[in-house]
């Protein structure tokens, strides 16, 4: 399965936090550090669970694994993350 | 008979006359347009008991029960309006300058709050909050300033600055801060079916030019006065409550879209605070918050 962010979420970032309207649910989301870092590495681009990871590593090292797993699985939940 | 006004940034031409709008002698093609249309109702299934709105950037309506029912259409450009009373009335025309303008300045991408604005250094400052804070009660408080915009005021961007663009010069304020702070009663108008019974009072140190803001505050009850710093995803929030918007709120994606990406914007560049005070007419902290301003 491949994972990209919805063309229906639009992301703001300022100092503190980052913020994702989604207008598909027409909720805000605050995203703390560790998961504007995951949606930097995603960008536009379709990626598999593992490509993201890999890559996350790669541009970020001394993220918990775990610490991903949870925040793709919320993104996925709240249709900010959707398969493609 | 056309009347011109010149209003919160915008040229109005209308075949109505407006009491509360400035009159304008610009020859320039008008940015919105209202017009009488005595073919246009309410659809017979919604609640006419009470006003109703749906906003939307697309078309918008209101209906103001008994008093008019109101389209607002091309882009928030044309203003449609049916008047079901003889005469045009002050609360009527309040509402036309105060909700009715705002929502067409907001259908054409226009950044618009539920603030009260005072002059403050070389610019101003907005009180933003949800009914009942006392935005109108606070600004009033300030004696030795001027008011800029009460109940709303439009945002225009401007040099990597925001401008502030003063409304009509009447505070809606219950009788007993008139009272308080000796404002001229000379011209107190009621408003049918305020909730708080309050009155529209004319302001005589109206500020009539556009000002930068210099920074937003958000008014809050509290057990005693602080002036704090907000998170962004609190300072979108509040300013989420306080902006014309789509009603049902994100029944527009577009809307929202846009909306976002202005609050985005002004949270950037402006900064914002809350202010909390305690519920009384105790006003020896303002020059606190003129102190905070930066």
């Amino acid at each position: 399965m491949k994972i990209k962010l919805s063309s229906k979420c639009f992301i703001e970032q300022f100092e503190d936090e980052s913020i994702i309207l989604n207008i598909e649910t027409n909720k805000y989301h605050s995203i703390n550090d560790c998961g504007a870092k995951i949606i930097d590495v995603l960008g536009s681009e379709s990626m598999s669970f593992d490509e993201l990871k890999t890559k996350i590593d790669k541009f970020y090292s001394g993220l918990n694994s775990q610490e991903i797993d949870t925040f793709i699985k919320n993104m996925l939940d709240r249709k900010i993350f959707i398969e493609s | 008979m056309i009347y011109r006004y010149f209003f919160s940034n915008k040229l109005i031409q209308s075949d109505i006359k407006w009491p509360f709008l400035p009159s304008s002698t610009s020859k320039s093609t008008p940015d919105i347009n209202i017009s009488l249309d005595k073919s246009i109702f309410p659809k017979k299934d919604i609640n006419n008991s009470r006003d109703y709105y749906v906003i939307n950037m697309k078309k918008s309506i209101i209906h103001l029960k008994n008093k008019a029912y109101i389209e607002i259409s091309d882009s928030g450009k044309k203003i449609s309006v049916n008047i079901f009373q003889d005469k045009i009335d002050d609360t009527l025309s309040y509402k036309i300058a105060n909700q009715i303008i705002p929502y067409s300045v907001y259908m054409q991408g226009g950044f618009v709050l539920h603030a009260s604005c005072i002059t403050a250094l070389d610019g101003c400052i907005l009180f933003v909050g949800r009914s009942g804070t006392g935005k109108s009660t606070l600004a009033s408080s300030f004696l030795d300033k001027k008011i800029l915009s009460e109940d709303f005021v439009s945002l225009e961007e401007s040099g990597g600055d925001y401008l502030a663009y003063p409304t009509i010069p009447f505070s809606k304020i219950s009788s007993n801060i008139i009272t308080k702070f000796g404002l001229n009663n000379s011209k107190n108008i009621k408003l049918d079916n305020d909730f708080r019974a309050r009155n529209l009072v004319e302001i005589n140190n109206f500020e009539h030019t556009p000002k930068k803001v210099l920074h937003c505050f958000f008014l809050n009850w509290g057990d005693r006065f602080s002036i704090s710093p907000l998170p962004s995803h609190e300072k979108i929030s509040h300013l989420l409550e306080s902006t014309y918007n789509a009603f049902p709120l994100g029944s527009c994606p577009q809307s929202s879209k846009n909306i976002f990406n202005k609050i985005s914007e002004f949270i950037r560049r402006v900064k914002v605070s809350k202010i909390a005070r305690k519920k009384d007419l105790d006003f020896s902290n303002n020059q606190n918050i003129l102190d905070s301003i930066s």
